[in-house]
C-alpha cells in the first residue's frame, strides 16, 4: 500500500501540481485535440501550374472553384478556372454532394504526384453556390495586405 | 469606457491569436494597448472533439486556428437557448460565427463560446473578413481613449 501511494506521488509530481484538478483533465483532452495548420487561401493560378514554386508539398491550402467533375468510384474531383484544372482527392469527405458546375471551397494538403500534378487531399469540404468570386478574390488581396502589415507590426 | 473592452472584437484568427495576455487574475488579454474581453469570430469547423461535459472545436479562417470550448454543463442556468442546441450546430465543414469571451488554457488564446451561428449565406466568410479589416483599420488600430475624468 505504501509503495503504491508513493507511486502515485511520484506520478503526480511528474505531471504537475494540478493534475487532480479540472484544469488537468482539461489538459488531457487538449492533450487529444489535434493541431491542424490553417489551409492558406490560395488563388487558383497558385496551385495549378505543373510544379508549384511556393509550395511544398503537405502545405495546407484552402481553394475555391467550380466542380468540372467528379468521379464516384476514385472519390476525385476536379475544380476548374479559366483553362487550369485541380486535382481534388475527396475520400476523406462525407455529407456532401457533388454537382458539376457548382462552386466548391476545399480545404486540405497539396500533394505533387509523380507526374508533377498537383493534388489536393481535402479533409474539409462545402458547397458556396451563390458566393461573389470577384469580391472573394478582391478581399483575398486586401488580407493578405492586412496580415503583411500585422507581421511587420509584431516583429517590430 | 474603451468599446472593445465590453463589446465583441470581431478579429481574424491571426490576429485573435496574436492579443497579448497580461499575467493578472483572472488574466486580461490586449490588442496594440486596447483591451479585449470578448471576441466574434468565423471560420470553417476543421475538428472538433465532443465530451460529456464540453465541446471543443478549431475554427480554420485562413490566417489561424481558433480553438473555442463550449461548455455543456451550463443547462441549468438561465440561458437561452441552452449550449446543447449550439454544440449541435458544429458540424465538419460548416462556416460557423461564434462569440464569446478571450480565455487561455495552457498558454494558448481560445474562445469560450457562448453564442453559435451557422452561416447559409456564402458571402458571409467574405463579409466577416471585410468587416473585420475596417473594423481594425478604423477602430482597433486607433489609440486607445482616455479615461474618462470623474467630476
Amino acid at each position: 500500500m505504501g509503495s503504491h501511494r508513493m507511486h502515485l506521488v511520484e506520478l503526480a509530481a511528474r505531471r504537475g501540481p494540478h493534475t487532480c484538478t479540472r484544469a488537468g483533465r482539461l489538459d488531457r483532452i487538449a492533450d487529444r485535440t489535434p493541431r491542424l495548420r490553417p489551409g492558406r487561401i490560395v488563388e487558383f493560378g497558385e496551385v495549378t501550374t505543373p510544379t508549384p514554386p511556393n509550395f511544398p508539398q503537405s502545405v495546407s491550402n484552402n481553394i475555391t472553384s467550380y466542380l468540372w467533375s467528379y468521379c464516384v468510384e476514385s472519390g476525385m474531383a476536379v475544380i476548374i478556372d479559366g483553362g487550369a484544372t485541380l486535382l481534388i482527392d475527396t475520400q476523406h469527405l462525407r455529407d456532401i454532394s457533388f454537382r458539376p458546375g457548382s462552386i466548391y471551397q476545399f480545404i486540405g494538403e497539396l500533394h505533387i504526384s509523380q507526374d508533377s500534378q498537383a493534388v489536393l487531399e481535402a479533409r474539409v469540404g462545402r458547397n458556396v453556390d451563390g458566393i461573389d468570386l470577384n469580391l472573394y478574390h478582391q478581399t483575398i488581396q486586401l488580407r493578405r495586405k492586412f496580415e503583411a502589415d500585422l507581421a511587420k507590426t509584431k516583429a517590430a | 469606457m474603451d468599446p472593445t473592452r465590453s463589446g465583441h472584437a470581431k478579429l481574424l484568427a491571426g490576429d485573435f491569436l496574436s492579443l497579448a495576455a497580461s499575467p493578472s487574475a483572472p488574466p486580461s488579454f490586449s490588442r496594440r494597448g486596447r483591451p479585449v474581453s470578448r471576441a466574434e469570430a468565423a471560420g470553417i469547423v476543421v475538428s472538433y472533439d465532443r465530451r460529456p461535459k464540453l465541446l471543443r472545436f478549431l475554427l480554420d479562417d485562413g490566417s489561424g486556428c481558433i480553438p473555442c470550448v463550449l461548455w455543456l454543463n451550463h443547462r441549468f442556468l438561465p440561458q437561452s437557448p441552452p449550449s446543447d442546441v449550439h454544440a449541435g450546430k458544429v458540424r465538419l465543414g460548416e462556416l460557423v460565427r461564434v462569440r464569446g469571451r478571450v480565455t487561455g488554457f495552457r498558454g494558448v488564446l481560445q474562445i469560450t463560446v457562448m453564442d453559435v451561428l451557422v452561416e447559409r449565406d456564402p458571402n458571409a466568410e467574405t463579409l466577416h473578413w471585410l468587416q473585420c479589416l475596417k473594423l481594425a483599420r478604423d477602430c482597433y488600430d486607433l489609440p486607445p481613449p482616455p479615461p474618462a475624468r470623474r467630476a
